[in-house]
């Protein structure tokens, strides 16, 4: 998010092809340099589709504040974290804790403390610009770290790599404003988690013009009243879209239910009826697949970016590109993108 | 009896498991063969391609190297082979668990937490 004056936030974290943090590349093709720039980092949670490359990336923002939910630099977790994940041998399963790993190597060393995420809570303010993090709820801390214990390998037990979590209770969940302009970031909260947000006292108070819609478009994070009681009419929903076991969302029924909520959505891929591609390998290789019944495939979506941008105190709406492989909503209904 | 003189690999993955299901598993692969940088898969592979002794190591996060190639015997034959083969990673021990959670205590005081 760029906020005036040449400063800029990141919220998570992808990796290109080639394993360079996506926000990074991103920045150096407008020539800003990201080490001077961006001056507030947020790790929405800890799952590898939103963290990825998150250490090279605090290590390179030098000028930039953390940010996450508290439990994440809870002594439990924190403990987690390195026991599972420093002395992996393995140099290509990296997870995302060994991403938060780094991030917590990187403060420990720059003996900065990270800024916590928590309901209703100012994580910047300055020339005009708010963000506030709307979650995670104090009830999900113990529940998280509930879920931690039960997953994670026992003593005696061969270390391994802890699965993302389902459901996400700890994700991150931003409202940012501009002088008169708001945006709801979701990151991958929940329907459960949504409701603690409506709950609030003194949640933020208006209707955002920009929405990333939770999970992925997913319909567990589907709440209705987030979309009537925090979102413009016709808001701008954007998402990122998942694969996992060939199943794909925001799935078409995803799709028009967003669809239905508001015209203006839009998708950082069309995946739907792609389904996933092969790499080319030798016969014998493809033989062998094919007798074992065995599936591989190519879940990853190609990489587009929907870019919005408006004046900042104008009551023009937002401009809207879609770049390379992004796309409206629609196309994922009728088949072919959209003008 | 022929002997074997080595499997040849064609192609190989190091993988870890994301779900389970009833009679397969579903996991990310990294194509060691193409030099990948990160995953670039995504498999459903069967639980009966997996060796007895190998199927209680099938859990989620576990990680496993996956080759298909052949073996050439010394009479010159060829056989397809497809090892699925968890690795033994190292074991979680006390001492680690100790050492961790002084690395917490001391991390979260360096960070005035």
């Amino acid at each position: 998010m760029h906020l005036g004056n040449g400063r800029w936030a990141v919220v998570d974290s992808c990796e290109d092809e080639n394993g360079h943090p996506l926000a990074l590349r991103y920045l150096e093709a407008l020539g800003v340099d990201p080490a001077r720039s961006v001056i507030l980092i947020v790790t929405t949670h800890w799952h590898d589709d939103h963290i990825r490359g998150m250490g090279q990336l605090v290590q390179t923002c030098e000028a930039a504040n953390f940010s996450c939910a508290s439990v994440l630099t809870s002594e439990e977790f924190m403990q987690t974290v390195r026991a599972l994940d420093d002395r992996h041998d393995s140099g290509r399963v990296r997870s995302g804790l060994r991403e938060l790993h780094t991030v917590l190597v990187t403060l420990r060393r720059r003996r900065t403390s990270p800024i916590y995420a928590s309901p209703n809570r100012v994580i910047l303010s300055e020339s005009g610009c708010c963000i506030r993090s709307l979650s995670p709820s104090d009830s999900m801390y113990l529940e998280f770290l509930r879920s931690i214990a039960g997953v994670r390998a026992p003593i005696g037990q061969s270390k391994n790599r802890i699965p993302a979590l389902r459901p996400n209770q700890v994700s991150v969940a931003l409202w940012v404003t501009m002088d008169n302009t708001a945006a709801v970031l979701g990151a991958d909260l929940e329907r459960l988690g949504w409701k603690h947000v409506l709950a609030l006292s003194a949640r933020p108070r208006g209707l955002a013009s920009v929405f990333k819609v939770p999970h992925h478009g997913a319909a567990n994070a589907h709440e209705p009243r987030v979309w009537t009681e925090m979102l413009e009419k016709d808001v701008h929903a954007v998402l990122t879209p998942w694969t996992l076991g060939g199943q794909v969302t925001p799935t078409r029924g995803d799709a028009r239910r967003i669809l239905s909520c508001s015209k203006n959505a839009y998708a950082t891929a069309n995946v739907i009826g792609r389904g996933g591609g092969r790499s080319k390998r030798p016969g014998m290789v493809d033989r062998t697949l094919a007798e074992s019944r065995a599936v591989v495939r190519r879940p990853l979506m190609p990489v587009g970016t929907v870019r919005l941008r408006k004046e900042v105190g104008s009551d023009d709406d937002w401009s809207v590109e879609r770049l390379s492989d992004a796309c409206h909503l629609r196309d994922y209904l009728t088949g072919w993108k959209s003008k | 009896m022929s002997r074997s003189t080595g499997l040849v690999a064609l192609q190989e993955w190091e993988g870890y498991v994301i779900e389970i299901g009833e009679d397969e598993f579903v996991s990310r692969l990294w194509d060691i063969t193409a030099g990948a940088k990160r995953e670039e898969e995504e498999a459903t592979i069967p639980l009966e391609e997996i060796s007895e002794e190998d199927r209680d190591k099938i859990r989620l996060g576990s990680i496993f190297r996956w080759v298909i190639g052949y073996q050439r015997s010394v009479a010159g034959n060829r056989r397809r082979v497809s090892e699925v083969v968890f690795r033994d990673l190292p074991v979680l021990t006390q001492a680690d668990w100790d050492e961790a959670r002084e690395w917490a205590i001391e991390t979260r005081r360096l960070l005035g937490l």
